[in-house]
């Protein structure tokens, strides 16, 4: 308990301290108030555009729903993001303790795997969850312009808090085999990709194997429903499974290299 | 206390060990000599724990090492060639995190941190982060961390490597007052620090181990005899060694002409009798004493192939 709380903390103040994590960090929120902002240009020329036309048809004037037009464009753009950010923000977790050497000192310390994976996997999901909540403002700004539908917000973030809580486990597992963070970001960002994707390759109406696995296994079509306001308990059980996958494997590759194989 | 049986070791084509065998006895500060490549941080890496072996064993106390895992890990301390330092954490995040592996806390952790801050002379740089330490300071920092837990058993690889000379004494006069109670693994190429801080030699090449013991066993392995150093003036200025008794072979030493380092048979009688050959000449005797070979004459003698193991 001591040794992952230890990990913890060391992963956090690094973090904080780290040039790449800050550049990073303000890179993330700086992307997320631009998407937000230009989101925004496009649902007021569309609005008053919608506007114009009715006023034409005498009809009075009316707005985009708020929610349809602009709220769930918005969570799509930062869900992107954040599938983009999440390899970078995973890359160095176990690749910079190879690169730098820290790995040998913490694998000659009595430290089990398991305090060491989830040590470094809670303290990326920490900062993960203080960017993603830096974010939260642009969101909320919009409540007094219209029905914001807050509801729909809190699940589309725990969708990408979960989405970024399984996706980080599965770039601890690259970064265990390589000393090169721009490895391991390449090689997460890959696998998330392809796993975000995945429904993108099957044939619609597909069932069975491997038509119907295919949108089962997608990233994407278990955030979707996030983002529109519904939790389902497959969705919950599809990033609990990935997470924990991603944990489990990122063990045994420690233990492998414990043993040396 | 540590018993090594052959070990072998290969990454892809390039064999790192091969056979190699060696024991430790408790209390021991152990040099691990060699030429680069010839095995020295493998064998610290499979002894740390850190790395498996193709084939052959450890045993620690009787006890196979892989057995052990956790337990044993708990009772070294080690300091890697690079000694590597997370360079955003400070001097102090750096013990309170190593604490926090061995399982220390509290007042506990304090005492410990209080303790090798003062010993590798770590005060005052507290809050300083490692990006800012200087390369001894590093070194004393890595050194902290592994002394934090109080091993039993401590492992160095190239600890004074890059320090200036006041830094390497410094860091030597700390390594020597571990003997006895601890037991150090020291692995380097530098010979003057084996010298200075080890009771007891191995020298590795290419995998295996060429020569070990103690200087003064490992010097008498050198010729089967033994050697004594002798300081004499003669009137007829230097005398030739060759016609003296029992001499094998005469190295001058120092610069004032009147030592030399002696190889003889091994004769209890050798002193006595070279004695009064030098009295024979006529000339004066200061001192005769056993010497020993340096260890540079040893360690390239002995990778040389020169003197088999």
């Amino acid at each position: 308990m001591r040794a992952w709380l230890g990990i913890l903390r060391r992963e956090l103040v690094t973090s904080f301290r780290s040039p790449l994590a800050g550049s990073l960090g303000g890179a993330f929120v700086l992307l997320a108030g631009i998407i937000a902002w230009l989101d925004l240009q496009e649902y007021m020329r569309a609005s008053v555009q919608l506007a114009a036309r009715l006023r034409m048809m005498g009809m009075p004037p009316q707005f985009l729903d708020l929610n349809d037009a602009l709220l769930a464009q918005n969570l799509g753009g930062l869900a992107f993001l954040c599938l983009v950010f999440l390899p970078l923000l995973g890359m160095g977790l176990l690749a910079d303790e190879r690169r730098g050497g820290t790995l040998e000192l913490l694998m000659t310390s009595p430290l089990g795997e398991w305090p060491l994976v989830l040590g470094k996997w809670c303290g990326a999901l920490l900062l993960y969850t203080f960017l993603l909540a830096l974010t939260l403002p642009a969101q909320l700004l919009l409540a007094p312009h219209g029905d914001l539908a807050l509801p729909v917000v809190a699940t589309a973030y725990l969708g990408l808090l979960l989405m970024g809580a399984a996706f980080l486990a599965l770039s601890l597992i690259l970064g265990a085999f390589t000393r090169s963070p721009v490895i391991a970001a390449a090689g997460s960002f890959a696998l998330m990709f392809l796993l975000w994707a995945l429904d993108g390759f099957a044939r619609p109406g597909a069932t069975g194997f491997p038509g119907g696995l295919l949108p089962a296994l997608s990233t994407l079509g278990h955030l979707a429903p996030f983002l529109r306001g519904l939790v389902d308990t497959a969705d919950l059980v599809y990033f609990a499974v990935l997470a924990g996958l991603g944990l489990d494997l990122a063990r045994r590759a420690l233990a492998s290299l414990r043993a040396g194989e | 206390m540590i018993q090594v049986h052959e070990l072998h070791k290969r990454y892809g084509e390039t064999v790192a060990l091969r056979g190699l065998s060696f024991g430790i006895g408790r209390g021991e500060i152990l040099g691990l000599l060699g030429p680069n490549g010839a095995g020295k941080t493998t064998t610290l890496r499979i002894l740390t724990g850190f790395m498996t072996p193709d084939a052959g064993r450890v045993e620690f106390e009787g006890r196979p090492l892989a057995e052990l895992g956790r337990d044993l890990r708990r009772r070294t301390g080690y300091l890697p060639e690079a000694n590597p330092l997370t360079p955003d954490l400070t001097v102090r995040g750096h013990l309170d995190f190593t604490g926090s592996l061995y399982g220390l806390a509290g007042a506990r952790l304090r005492e410990a941190r209080e303790r090798v801050v003062e010993r590798c002379g770590l005060a005052g740089l507290d809050r300083r982060p490692a990006r800012a330490l200087s390369k001894g300071q590093r070194q004393r920092l890595g050194l902290a961390q592994a002394l934090l837990h109080e091993p039993e058993l401590l492992f160095l690889d190239e600890p004074t490597a890059g320090l200036d000379p006041l830094l390497v004494s410094d860091l030597r006069d700390l390594i020597r007052g571990f003997g006895g109670e601890r037991t150090v693994v020291l692995s380097t190429h530098v010979l003057s620090e084996v010298e200075a801080v080890c009771n007891r030699v191995l020298i590795l090449d290419r995998g295996r181990a060429v020569a070990e013991g103690s200087l003064e066993e490992l010097g008498r392995s050198l010729d089967g005899g033994r050697r004594l150093e002798l300081r004499a003036r003669f009137p007829d200025g230097p005398p030739d060694w060759a016609q003296a008794p029992g001499v094998r072979e005469a190295t001058p030493r120092g610069e004032a002409g009147d030592r030399w380092l002696l190889s003889v048979d091994d004769d209890p009688e050798a002193p006595a009798v070279l004695a009064a050959w030098v009295q024979e000449r006529g000339g004066r005797l200061y001192e005769l004493q056993p010497g020993r070979a340096g260890l540079e004459e040893i360690f390239l003698r002995v990778v040389r192939g020169e003197v088999g193991p």
